[in-house]
């Protein structure tokens, strides 16, 4: 133990000096037990993420305002959703989530980029006819390929399979307007998220139920 | 019984922290216990594993609702880690496998950081000695819990109660209203680093000098001496012509009747205006007990605890959806929340532990964090530690406290986390 002679305090920890009056402590050259551990500089991921994130932003807008320049969007779409993949994967890599999050999120993006790229090529015939109800059914079957083989959060995927049964849903509603002239796809998403729903509704009303209570809960 | 599925709404108390909580305002406080062996990483980690379950309130993760976040079942392997430098670190909600508390080990001590949306000391203290308890029976010693181990017992859905909402009454609705507080100003350490000062005073000592001397209790003799150097110490104090507000946590659940493992506290607040800077010490320890007295009184509570519920159950609050309450949180708290007290000053009482446990727990500990300066303290057989933590590179009030104790004759042993070569590094 050392002892501060001015402070009037006995250090159980391994000081030299009076962490008070920065006098010399007696005693101090016994090795004492270290209490906490020596504090060492980590290096940090968050700059470089931040510098990256950073340089990927600016190459959205700097291409999407050349490609302004002629008054049509093209190049600048797909270089920017490139942009925003390597955001969300080093995001993905770097931060540690929780994986069903993640996969929210390559959904979301996956749908976004071939949404844009169609809308590139200038077919919005295609878009909505094909691309949209296909990737809205395979996304649907994705997620209950997980809520089926994933038991240990069956309450959040029962309410995101259902959110996601009544999106695809909306091809149907877009062919009621007239908007959709291909039928097929869109009568084959419909029916798929409405058997879903019913289905989930049967035989996992009270999951659903039970979601639908924490997340509204007021 | 336990239960696979459960989830719970936010306490009143624990809504805001989430929204406002970062790497710089970590509202987390941390508990230990020092004891006479090296901590085997392997059955400390089995030992939580074994116990969580029981603590319904402590296994689960954050989650967001629509209007509100919520905690819902954790039921991932907990993974005990080594401790680190930086004390009261942020729990991230998605990092830690969801859980909101830490448990670490170093040396001969366990540690538990709890993030206060969880529960408060008293929650976090049964959960602690109940790990301590089971990691002890696994290193094969025969213990007898004298009925004091809540790890043991079965779990009773009144621990899972938020008390807040229980004990609320629509009549005796408190307004309030916070006038800003003295601040303690200085430069920052980097990397959130918080420097721990940790006073260990004989409790016989104390008593002479609080009982004896002053006729007051130990935490009115603490809250008195808190005020006396921070009044007389500080400069800036009667200069800035705001008054000195000290906030103590009061346990509620004696009042009320409760057993909730979730925060149920208030605090108290003890006030002194800048005019008051030349009070004596006799001056001030009267005027703390008066003011503990006012506010001590069971109605005066359930009128302040009805106001915080009444803000919950604004019928225009309650359909904000939650990210925009989040926000409004961020911005209230940013704005008015760190504002309004100078420091805060927790004193967790004295901790009991059956007498077969006690001869293997050396000391118990109990440190708050905050932005400005914080102060903890907790009993344990014949000893008090006090716990000043700061993240302001200012020791001038632990230097006029630990001065004050020896001029009272009370003998101060201190340990510190800080190290010659910090003034460099941080």
């Amino acid at each position: 133990m050392s002892y501060c002679n001015q402070c009037k305090i006995n250090y159980h920890s391994n000081q030299k000096k009076c962490v008070l009056c920065q006098q010399k402590l007696m005693n101090s050259s016994l090795k004492e037990k270290e209490y906490f551990p020596f504090f060492r500089k980590k290096v940090s991921i968050k700059p470089f993420i931040k510098y990256f994130n950073y340089i990927n932003l600016m190459s959205i807008l700097i291409s999407i305002l050349i490609d302004l320049q002629d008054l049509s969007l093209s190049f600048s779409l797909i270089v920017s959703i490139s942009n925003l993949y390597a955001i969300a994967l080093a995001s993905f890599i770097f931060r540690r989530e929780f994986w069903t999050f993640k996969l929210s999120k390559i959904i979301l993006i996956s749908l976004l980029t071939l949404l844009l790229i169609t809308l590139i090529l200038q077919q919005t015939n295609l878009v909505l006819d094909f691309v949209l109800p296909i990737t809205l059914l395979a996304n649907l079957l994705l997620f209950f390929i997980i809520f089926i083989t994933r038991k240990d959060k069956p309450i959040d995927m029962s309410l995101h399979l259902l959110a996601f049964s009544i999106f695809t849903l909306l091809p149907k509603l877009l062919q009621q307007l007239s908007l959709i002239k291909v039928t097929l796809p869109t009568d084959i998403a419909f029916y798929s998220s409405l058997s879903l729903i019913i289905y989930l509704l049967l035989f996992y009303r009270r999951l659903v139920f039970e979601a639908l209570r924490r997340q509204f809960h007021i | 019984m336990k239960k696979k599925k459960y989830w719970f709404k936010i306490d009143n108390a624990g809504k805001v922290f989430p929204a406002i909580s970062n790497d710089n305002r970590t509202n987390t406080f941390r508990l230990s216990m020092t004891l006479v062996n090296e901590i085997n990483k392997d059955v400390l980690e089995q030992a939580v594993q074994m116990i969580l379950p029981r603590f319904e309130a402590f296994a689960v993760k954050i989650q967001n609702g629509i209007f509100w976040q919520y905690f819902s079942e954790n039921h991932r392997a907990y993974r005990v880690e080594k401790e680190g430098s930086i004390l009261n670190k942020y729990v991230h909600p998605r990092n830690n496998k969801g859980y909101l508390f830490k448990v670490y080990y170093y040396d001969n001590r366990i540690t538990l950081e709890t993030f206060h949306a969880l529960s408060d000391g008293f929650g976090s203290l049964s959960f602690l000695i109940s790990i301590v308890y089971q990691y002890l029976i696994l290193l094969g010693n025969k213990m007898d819990s004298e009925g004091m181990i809540l790890g043991i017992k079965p779990i009773q859905p009144k621990e899972n109660e938020d008390s807040f909402l229980v004990n609320y009454d629509k009549n005796m609705i408190k307004k309030m209203t916070e006038e800003n507080a003295f601040h303690f100003k200085g430069e920052l350490f980097d990397y959130g680093f918080s420097h721990l000062f940790s006073l260990k005073l004989s409790l016989v000592e104390l008593k002479k000098v609080a009982k004896e001397k002053y006729n007051s209790t130990i935490t009115e003799f603490f809250a008195s001496t808190l005020c006396y150097c921070i009044m007389r110490q500080n400069a800036d104090f009667y200069k800035q012509k705001k008054p000195l507000k000290l906030f103590i946590p009061i346990n509620l659940r004696p009042f009320f009747d409760s057993i909730t493992l979730r925060n149920f506290s208030l605090y108290l607040k003890t006030v002194f205006n800048p005019e008051d800077h030349l009070l004596d010490f006799n001056a001030i320890i009267k005027s703390v007990k008066n003011q503990f007295k006012d506010q001590v009184d069971k109605n005066v509570l359930k009128s302040r605890i009805s106001g915080y519920v009444s803000l919950e159950k604004a019928w225009w609050l309650r359909f904000l959806p939650a990210f925009i309450k989040n926000l409004a949180f961020k911005i209230g708290y940013d704005i008015l929340g760190t504002k309004i007290n100078t420091a805060s000053f927790s004193n967790l009482g004295y901790v009991k532990l059956p007498k077969d446990m006690q001869k293997h727990i050396k000391d118990v500990n109990f440190v708050i964090g905050g932005f400005g300066i914080g102060i903890g303290s907790i009993g344990y057989q014949n000893n008090i530690n006090l716990n000043f933590t700061s993240r302001i590179k200012d020791v001038s009030l632990f230097k006029s406290v630990s001065d004050f104790f020896t001029s009272e004759g009370i003998t101060v042993n201190a340990i510190s986390n800080y190290r010659e070569a910090y003034d460099e590094l941080l």
